[in-house]
């Protein structure tokens, strides 16, 4: 590749559009770019990355570079352009990153998205080959022959990994080597095949653990057999049996199996017959033990029949006695009710006459209407006496009540008296204060008129001043024009003779001598021509002087009439006259506006006061009043006292109370008389009735009839018993009966000595069938799991052969098996000859012979030495000189990229152009030397070579092709291409 | 008056990993002797005083004290820079040298001036040309060619002529300035160019890439002499060009070109006798010219055989104090060569092995490095440890595994 044109714009530190043209440049093969640290230089490069490959070289420092220039105004998009040759093709790639850009119309940005073109430029024609951001960094990849990384390796060598790769250890070397040639291919099936290994040899396992499974578990039921059954013995011991002599034991033992199967059927029947033996014995006990439970039974109830007899005759006298008992017990009841009757009348007749004996009256008669109205009479009587009392305490309240008004009334009025003084006294003040300020008041006007009289002089002073000072300019300016006019005048006078010679003719006679020859004409000197105009110019001015003057000195005599003798007196005296003047005229004004406020208090006070005195009258009229009510309350009241004298007021309230009792006491007593005439009728029905009952019954006194009785209790008791008797003999009986018709044995047979038997039987069948199942299921499992055995032994055979091929090609290519070294490190080791044989063509050119790059086969590989021919033997790489590593590195550099550029798509493609960046500051004098002549020769080997350094000498001795410059204000750089 | 002609010290300069300027002192010390001796009157130094822009400090020493010494000779010296000095380091004190009979010119400063100096004979027009990048031009330089035309031609076509400003264009811009104002009969012109035409060595730098950077010998015509530098062989050159006619001169004198070559040898492929000029120049500027061999330093030759055969060798005395190079044949590596060698050639200072019949081991073609595809790559190195090709079933999991690494790249 050979790159031709670069442009690019508001890009990385570049605000501007910067175009570098390598056609140029590289007609002089080897140039400097140069710049401030850190001010684009690299740029250059990251450029041409992004304009290939869409991205841009890693970053080199722990700053992200992005493409968009932040120094770029808003409305310059970011591209890059860049021109390339491969076989003799140009080509063009443009692309401009994703970017905020000004909307066409409004306000505001629109995010582009990133877009990239790749053409081939023909003579007079562009053709187009890709418009996809993506696809054109693959084709791009394609022409140029690398990948981003590679490019990025290849073309630039960057600072500080310069002799990196000289000097590296192996491993650094293959970290190195391993993205140029795709070493991460063969890292990565490394990687998968130790997983495909890995995973084989677990898959391989697992059938081995299945298989062992499989067979421990037939050793182990076999086990089970033989511990079951004595016949099994004739088998060996199962541990030490291999998969075919288990199989062999487990033929013998099945026939065994058939013949113990034979003897569990024998004794299971054995067992069954004992059991239904003993289960017949068992029924046949039963109904022998039933009969004779019954049997008994019968014996115990017919026992019991003389006492049901005897039951049954109490019963029967209890229910003849009842009537009479009834009878006799309704006499009692009756004579209760009317003992109860009197008590009660007794008792309130007894209250009638303890309450008129409190009210001091005579005890009233027994009867129920003479009694009430006697209450009637009393309680009336005692309301008249409490209705005089009330009269005559409500008269005493009145006279109270009165007496209080009068005294408030009487202080109210004292209170109006003193306001009315009060007032009268402030009205006596503010007249006294009126007479005062009126005087001073009254002269306002005239001190209004003296301080517009003192503003007036002040400003006829300062115009007097003012003129003063005009009229002084105004004579200096008049002294100043007479003295020019006298001069004007002085010089025409002077200048006749010369311009009179100005007239003369030839042949006409002079005006002055009269001479008609003129041969010595006066001849006017540069500037002395003054003429009539100017004098009388120079007059006018003076004229106007004297004008002035005298208008002035007009203006000041005004002002010194207007002002009179105090004319010469200075302005600071008509200042102060003014102040004064102001000052009065204050005074004079404050006391104004005093005046009109006292006048308005004073008639408010004069209101006042009349209002009070209206008040006053009509407290006099109120008094007069009260005193004339209290007269006539008082009167009355000492009349009612006298009439109630006699009454007491607290006995009163006691009779009260008590005739109320009384009242209470009285209300239902006619219902008591009624009741207790009742109750003796009823006792004397009942003993009627009694007589009567006896007679009936048989019984001869109430008593007998007494004794004979029995509780309702006792009598339902009773019969219950003598019935349930009866049901239960014919039951019992009836059951007996029946098991008699059925059969009855005469002995109890044998029933514990059949069911012993009967267990022994059904145990020893039980022992010889269990024995069985376990030893016949081990042996079915034993069968079962040799199966398995058998089975994946043969599923697994191809996973087997699989894993043993995995495991030798992983063995192989990891370095573990016939060889040492692995598949990545060999071919890489196999590319580092190449680039070795590819670095030595500049190497031994450089060198002068004298060095030449060796592999060495013996460590890994990678391990690069240095032959010298001086001594015939390899040199470890970090023992050359400075200028010799350079040589050496430059010539490493220079291989790689021959050999990497040809593993590209087409072979024999080699890169052009090379920067070198830095890598020189380090270089001490010789050394530096060494590496420009290195650079040098490559030059001369066509390539174009970019060093990129700030290294003085590098300057002076090489062309500095591309200078990088600082803008101002930190806005960013600028390119400067010298081609 | 007699003029001595040198150039190309290249003071400073290692040759195999030596330093040269014990040699160079040498030589020096002899100019110094010679110079009274040859009743020298102006010394002149052709350009490439120092090998390198920042020469090292006993190399700038050297030259003061030759420049010291040549003073107190009381003979007049002119040096101008070449394409190896640092010009403005070289230039740098120039107006105070001019005082003490020291001219050294680098750079466009003076550009064209020409120099009138008296001698007992007469007058000399001295026109120093010192090498000048024509991209370093000074901003407001023009060259004549293109001024020439600037009233007709366009402000395009004036660029183009400004970015294709050769040495050739600058060189003749400067001569055309300076021979209108020549004035004495004869003139001395002082340059450092490649003349077309010059055979060249190994260890001279190019002045430009592609062969560029040479001018016609017909720019120097107007000259009585022309001292050249920059070719390390001494030759005359353009002096069979036959009658030069030129626009700017238009003269018909055939002046003198002549390169003096370095005072020693500085690459294996000069092994030439070096040499000085002595010029008699005649008031008209007529030259005689003779050239004196430079007796100090070392020759430089190259012997070719198997260590055997050059150990066998039997030097004579020159052939020992001379730099060898030394192509071993022998088909074995070769230990210790150089320091067996020296025993035979104690100044052996590059040793190449070219064993006999061998391809050149170090082409890159002949490595054979055909790119591989991963997977036959992966074979190539089965085949090379297991011994055998792999079988079916391993090429298999070879395949697979490839197959893997390579989908997880992309």
């Amino acid at each position: 590749m050979k790159p031709l044109r670069l442009e690019f714009q508001a890009f990385g530190s570049y605000p501007g559009k910067e175009t570098v043209d390598f056609v140029a440049l590289g007609k002089r093969g080897l140039f400097v770019v140069t710049g401030p640290t850190g001010s684009g230089k690299t740029t250059i490069f990251d450029a041409m990355v992004f304009a290939l490959y869409g991205k841009l070289p890693g970053s080199r420092d722990t700053q992200e570079i992005l493409p968009r220039s932040h120094h770029a105004e808003v409305n310059v998009p970011t591209y890059v352009q860049f021109d390339f040759e491969v076989d003799g093709v140009h080509y063009r790639v443009h692309r401009s990153p994703t970017q905020e850009r000004p909307k066409a119309k409004g306000k505001g940005t629109t995010r582009e998205n990133t877009r990239a073109t790749l053409v081939r430029l023909e003579a007079t024609v562009s053709v187009p080959i890709e418009s996809q951001a993506s696809r054109v960094s693959e084709r791009c990849a394609g022409f140029v022959g690398l990948d981003a990384s590679q490019f990025q390796r290849v073309v630039l060598l960057p600072q500080g990994q310069f002799t990196a790769f000289l000097l590296a250890n192996e491993s650094e070397r293959e970290s190195l080597l391993r993205p140029l040639f795709g070493g991460e291919v063969f890292r990565r099936a490394l990687e998968w095949l130790k997983d495909e290994h890995d995973r084989s040899r677990d898959e391989v396992e697992d059938i081995d653990t299945q298989i062992n499974h499989f067979r421990v578990n037939t050793v182990e039921a076999l086990r089970k057999v033989r511990a079951a059954w004595m016949e099994a013995d004739c088998i060996d011991d199962t541990d030490s049996l291999d998969e075919a002599g288990l199989q062999s034991a487990i033929a013998v033992l099945v026939p065994v199996r058939d013949e113990q199967s034979r003897t569990v059927h024998a004794a299971r029947q054995v067992s069954d017959n004992c059991r239904a033996e003993a289960a017949r014995a068992m029924t046949l006990a039963a109904v022998y033990d039933q009969a004779r439970t019954l049997a008994q039974g019968v014996l115990d109830l017919e026992t019991q029949q003389a006492a049901m007899e005897t039951g049954r005759a109490r019963l029967e006298a209890s229910r003849g006695a009842r009537p009479v008992v009834t009878a006799a017990t309704a006499i009692t009841g009756a004579r209760t009710a009317l003992q109860q009757a009197k008590a009660s009348l007794d008792a309130v007749l007894d209250g009638v006459r303890e309450g008129f004996t409190a009210l001091d009256r005579m005890v009233p008669a027994t009867d129920a209407a003479v009694i009430g109205a006697a209450v009637q009479a009393a309680g009336e009587a005692l309301q008249k006496d409490g209705q005089l009392i009330a009269a005559a305490d409500k008269a005493a309240a009145r006279v109270v009540e009165l007496t209080a008004a009068h005294k408030l009334e009487t202080t109210e009025f004292q209170g109006l008296t003193k306001q009315g003084d009060a007032l009268r006294e402030e009205l006596a003040g503010r007249s006294l204060r009126i007479n005062e300020l009126a005087p001073v008041a009254s002269l306002v006007s005239l001190r209004r008129q003296e301080s517009s009289q003192a503003t007036q002089r002040l400003a006829e002073s300062r115009a007097l001043q003012r003129a003063r000072v005009a009229q002084a300019d105004a004579q200096g300016v008049m002294d100043m024009a007479r003295v020019q006019y006298e001069q004007v005048m002085a010089r025409f006078v002077a200048t006749q003779a010369p311009r009179l010679a100005t007239t003369l003719k030839d042949g006409e006679p002079c005006p002055v001598c009269g001479s008609v020859e003129h041969p010595a004409k006066a001849a006017l000197g540069d500037g002395e021509n003054i003429d009539h105009a100017a004098v009388d110019a120079a007059r006018a001015a003076w004229s106007a002087g004297r004008d002035e003057v005298k208008k002035l000195e007009e203006r000041i005599e005004n002002h010194i009439l207007g002002l009179g003798d105090a004319a010469n007196r200075p302005i600071e005296h008509f200042e102060q006259a003014l102040a004064e003047a102001e000052r009065v005229l204050g005074t004079a004004v404050a006391s104004e506006q005093q005046l009109q406020a006292e006048s308005e208090a004073l008639a408010e006070a004069k209101e006042a006061l009349a209002k009070t005195a209206t008040s006053l009258a009509a407290g006099v009229e109120r008094i007069n009043g009260l005193l004339r009510q209290l007269a006539d309350a008082q009167t009355q009241a000492e009349q009612l006292r006298g009439d109630s004298a006699h009454l007491d007021a607290a006995a009163l309230v006691r009779k009260q109370t008590v005739c109320e009792a009384l009242v209470q006491q009285t209300t239902g007593i006619a219902d008591l008389f009624q009741a207790v005439a009742s109750a003796r009728g009823t006792l004397q029905t009942r003993q009627e009735a009694l007589v009567a009952e006896l007679e009936t019954s048989g019984y001869s006194s109430v008593e007998e009839a007494a004794a004979a009785l029995l509780d309702a209790a006792q009598e339902v008791s009773l019969e219950t018993a003598i019935k349930q008797w009866n049901r239960e003999l014919a039951t019992t009986r009836d059951k007996l009966d029946v098991l008699r018709e059925q059969g009855v044995p005469d002995t109890r047979p044998q029933v514990e000595l059949l069911e012993a038997a009967a267990v022994d039987a059904a145990a020893l069948a039980g022992e010889l069938a269990a024995t069985f199942t376990t030893a016949s299921v081990a042996l079915t499992a034993a069968t079962e799991a040799l199966d398995n055995v058998f089975r994946i032994r043969a599923e697994s055979a191809s996973t087997r052969q699989k894993f043993d091929t995995v495991k030798r090609v992983y063995l192989t290519c990891h370095g573990k098996g016939a060889g040492r070294v692995t598949l990545e490190r060999w071919v890489l080791a196999r590319e580092l000859e190449n680039v070795t044989h590819a670095a030595n063509v500049h190497l031994v050119r450089m060198s002068n012979h004298r060095f030449r790059l060796l592999r060495d086969e013996t460590q890994g590989g990678l391990r690069l030495q240095v032959f010298d021919a001086h001594t015939g033997r390899p040199r470890a790489t970090h023992t050359l000189s400075g200028g010799e590593q350079f040589q050496a590195s430059l010539s490493l550099a220079l291989g790689l990229a021959d050999v990497v550029s040809r593993g590209g798509s087409a072979s024999g493609r080699q890169f052009d152009a090379l920067f070198v960046d830095e890598g020189f500051g380090s270089l001490d004098q010789k050394s530096l030397g060494d590496a420009i002549n290195a650079l040098e020769m490559i030059q001369a080997m066509g390539r174009m070579v970019g060093a990129i350094t700030h290294v003085e000498e590098m300057k002076e001795r090489l062309h500095v092709g591309i200078e990088v410059q600082r803008l101002p204000n930190e806005s960013g750089s600028t390119l400067k291409v010298n081609p | 008056m007699r003029i001595l002609h040198t150039s190309d010290w290249h003071l400073g300069i290692t040759f195999g990993g030596t330093s040269l300027i014990e040699h160079q002192q040498q030589f020096i010390d002899w100019l110094l002797d010679l110079i009274p001796r040859a009743r020298i009157d102006l010394v002149v130094i052709a350009g490439d005083i120092f090998d390198r822009a920042v020469a090292p400090n006993d190399a700038v020493v050297l030259f003061k004290q030759a420049l010291q010494r040549l003073q107190s000779l009381n003979v007049r010296t002119a040096a101008i820079t070449g394409n190896h000095d640092g010009p403005d380091r070289v230039d740098n004190y120039g107006d105070l040298l001019d005082l003490s009979g020291v001219i050294i010119r680098g750079g466009y400063a003076r550009f064209g001036a020409v120099m009138t100096m008296e001698f007992g004979d007469g007058p000399l027009d001295l026109v120093m040309l010192p090498f000048l990048d024509p991209q370093a031009a000074p901003a407001d330089f023009s060259d004549i060619d293109a001024a020439a035309d600037s009233t007709t031609a366009s402000a395009d076509e004036n660029f183009a002529k400004l970015i294709k400003r050769t040495h050739e264009s600058v060189l003749h811009s400067a001569i055309t300035t300076a021979v209108p104002n020549l004035r004495s009969p004869r003139s001395l012109a002082v340059s450092h160019a490649f003349v077309a035409g010059g055979a060249t060595s190994d260890s001279e730098r190019n002045l430009s890439v592609g062969g560029a950077g040479t001018v016609n010998a017909r720019l120097f015509a107007p000259f009585s002499y022309t001292a050249l530098g920059h070719l390390h062989r001494p030759q005359s050159v353009g002096s069979h060009a036959g009658p030069i006619t030129d626009k700017a001169a238009n003269s018909t004198l055939a002046g003198v070109l002549r390169y003096s070559g370095t005072p020693l040898a500085y690459s294996f492929s000069e092994d030439h006798r070096k040499s000085v000029v002595i010029i008699d120049m005649a008031p008209d500027g007529s030259c005689r010219v003779e050239t004196v061999e430079v007796p100090v330093g070392r020759a430089v030759f190259t012997v070719t055989g198997t260590i055997e055969e050059l150990l066998a060798a039997r030097p004579d005395h020159n052939r020992r104090e001379s730099f060898v190079r030394a192509i071993i044949t022998d088909r074995a590596v070769v230990l210790d060569a150089k320091k067996r060698l020296s025993a035979v050639y104690p100044h052996v200072i590059e040793i190449e092995l070219q064993p006999e019949g061998a391809t050149d081991g170090i082409s890159i073609n002949a490595s054979g490095a055909r790119s591989l595809s991963a997977l036959e790559s992966a074979r190539t190195f089965w085949c090379a440890v297991v011994g055998s090709e792999p079988t079916d079933d391993e090429r298999r999991v070879l395949v697979d595994a490839i197959a893997h690494g390579e989908k997880e790249s992309a």
